[in-house]
């Protein structure tokens, strides 16, 4: 989605589509900054600088590098699991939304994270949700019929298996640690967090 | 307030995957409308809640964040809806018009510095660990994250997450707990979807002894 230019501060109204014809939700959003601008309750470069975070420097390669890490490094896995948000900040990883704990997937149990009442989301290990994430047959139905909703994204967990939903509705954003694929003992961390999934670390995929 | 966004255990939305689910957005303008609602403090949850619930259930994601900023900004008089009219027309009738620059660095910086939420420490918790407790039956009027589903459904006490400020009450702050349910407490046994377990972070005010 970021392949466009940020060559200026408005080039996120500048998409060959917008240039033929705006839509009416593109002018409204245009229309609400200029007046807020003008009003002085916001600013052009701020604007700019969030939305450079959220778009380029948040995203799941952040978390990939934590769950790999966590695989390779038994005591750093012991301080993730203990203090997550203090863990991570170990490895330059912090900001926004990144008031985490992480839960672990193992044989037994499997993780699985959602947000009912909006979309809660560990911004600074997962960049920004996905619009599944976001939608409302997710949200209404991952806390009532979960191995259902895996089924979805082809995940299917043998039935001893403990399914535990978070609904992360509050300020704590929730990470899983997916289970460490087997036949990976002589990959580097590099290697390994590149097997990462970003649906993984969010509990609708597995890892192989 | 129990809104139209309280979605969890509802029926009726269809499948999750959907052919362009794995976007973060579709259209340019719509990450930035989300920012400008953001930084200006006009589309924060409670205005998204606050949207009709028609219009809340018809409208995407990044809709809801324009409109509830849209809505904030002029209820709260900080801008008038002809100031919105007047811009609207400006762009729809010149493809080169922008909106108006302004400039804040001590602002950039602020964002650049943005640290994680933290909870304070925990003087007096009113439940320990391991402690059955039962979600209230409610009928709020402000904003809260209490979700409709946990009303009076017991639990048990998974965690003391630490202190917080409460949502939609000002400067008061209370124990948030991790309550664990089990999904038979919450929607009764069903045969096509086998037990689980259900956790989440609630504030103390919602929970009361069963």
């Amino acid at each position: 989605m970021s392949s466009h230019d940020h060559d200026d501060g408005h080039s996120h109204y500048d998409s060959p589509l917008s240039r033929r014809r705006r839509s009416e939700m593109e002018l409204r959003a245009m229309a609400l900054e200029a007046a807020l601008v003008e009003k002085g309750l916001v600013a052009t470069d701020a604007i700019d600088e969030m939305v450079e975070y959220m778009e380029q420097r948040i995203g799941p390669h952040h978390g990939a590098r934590v769950v790999a890490r966590a695989w390779t490094d038994p005591e750093f896995k012991q301080r993730l699991l203990d203090d997550g948000t203090a863990a991570i900040a170990e490895l330059g990883i912090s900001g926004p939304e990144g008031n985490v704990r992480v839960v672990e997937n193992t044989a037994d149990v499997h993780n699985l994270v959602v947000c009912t009442l909006c979309s809660c989301y560990p911004w600074p290990l997962l960049g920004l949700p996905p619009i599944w994430y976001k939608s409302f047959a997710y949200r209404s139905r991952a806390v009532a019929e979960p191995r259902a909703v895996l089924k979805e994204f082809g995940v299917e967990l043998p039935a001893e298996v403990e399914i535990r939903v978070w609904d992360s509705s509050a300020e704590v954003r929730y990470l899983v640690l997916p289970q460490r694929p087997s036949n990976t003992d002589d990959l580097t961390d590099d290697e390994l967090a590149g097997l990462v999934t970003r649906d993984s670390m969010i509990g609708t995929g597995i890892l192989h | 307030m129990d809104g139209a966004h309280d979605l969890g255990g509802m029926q009726g939305f269809g499948p999750v995957r959907t052919p362009d689910g794995e976007l973060e957005f579709h259209e340019l303008w719509e990450l930035r409308a989300q920012v400008v609602g953001l930084l200006s403090g006009m589309a924060r949850r409670p205005a998204i809640e606050a949207l009709d619930p028609g219009e809340y259930l018809t409208s995407s994601y990044y809709v809801r964040w324009l409109r509830a900023a849209e809505q904030e900004a002029v209820r709260s008089g900080r801008i008038e809806s002809a100031d919105l009219d007047r811009w609207r027309q400006v762009f729809a009738e010149d493809p080169d018009a922008r909106p108006p620059v302004a400039s804040d660095p001590a602002m950039v910086d602020f964002i650049r510095h943005l640290g994680p939420h933290v909870h304070g420490d925990v003087e007096a918790a009113k439940f320990a660990l391991g402690e059955r407790v039962r979600v209230r039956r409610m009928r709020p009027e402000g904003h809260h994250r209490c979700p409709r589903y946990l009303r009076g459904v017991v639990g048990e006490v998974e965690r003391v997450c630490g202190a917080d400020s409460v949502p939609g009450v000002r400067d008061e702050a209370e124990p948030v707990y991790t309550v664990r349910f089990t999904s038979d407490d919450l929607f009764g046994p069903r045969e096509d979807e086998p037990p689980y377990v259900l956790l989440i972070d609630l504030w103390e005010r919602y929970l009361e002894q069963p």
